[in-house]
């Protein structure tokens, strides 16, 4: 399945992309495409495990599994107001 | 109303929006770029938004704050892109019956909003850059 992926912030200027289409075998979790991603991101990166995910707009937690064409945020800590 | 908008915001906008005949209060906030920061001299600040999520969660938000507190209007106004130094990055006015309401949900607005609402602040000092709260950045 193929999941839309969307970066911002610092991890957008990491990975200089603003998002991009993964392909991920079906029954993939939260997780799962947070381990791809920490491994582009550096694993010296302390502060990884701060990164939430929005899928289709919503917060989830790690175990949510994800589905074919989801919209998928990578929510690194926020810093609005 | 609320919104994410690249362009120069007001209290007067966010108040002029939550007014209502019924209201005896409305409390306002807002929020500034500062000059300085950990002794730091701030050149300037840069704000990114996952937009269309950033207003969703404004809106459950307020309709949390609703929920608590009687109010009557409430509108967050957030501003993305390059904000100058003095200027306002966020302006919040909530409209209610009575003050202690209005200002109880305008502070709850604005804690809120720094928890969940899916905006980025870049922070440009003297001799470097630092997204604010984020990864290698361990200050808050």
């Amino acid at each position: 399945m193929e999941v839309e992926v969307l970066y911002f912030g610092i991890v957008r200027e990491k990975l200089s992309s603003g998002g991009e289409t993964v392909d991920l075998p079906a029954g993939a979790t939260v997780a799962d495409l947070l381990e791809v991603l920490r491994a582009r991101l550096g694993t010296d990166n302390r502060g990884a495990g701060s990164i939430r995910v929005a899928v289709n707009r919503e917060y989830v937690d790690s175990g949510h599994v994800l589905r074919d064409r989801d919209e998928v945020a990578v929510i690194p800590p926020v810093s609005g107001g | 109303m609320f919104d994410v908008v690249e362009r120069p915001i007001s209290l007067d906008e966010a108040c002029r929006s939550v007014a209502d005949a019924s209201a005896g209060a409305v409390a306002a906030f807002a929020g500034v770029t500062r000059g300085t920061n950990h002794g730091r001299k701030v050149v300037k600040l840069e704000y990114e938004a996952y937009r269309e999520m950033a207003v969703e969660q404004l809106e459950a938000i307020a309709e949390r704050a609703a929920q608590r507190w009687e109010v009557i209007k409430i509108a967050v106004l957030h501003r993305v892109g390059e904000v100058p130094l003095g200027e306002t990055s966020v302006a919040i006015a909530v409209s209610a019956v009575h003050r202690s309401e209005a200002l109880h949900a305008c502070r709850f607005m604005i804690d809120e909003l720094k928890h969940v609402a899916p905006i980025w602040k870049k922070e440009y000092f003297e001799g470097g850059e630092v997204w604010i709260g984020s990864l290698a950045d361990c200050e808050h």
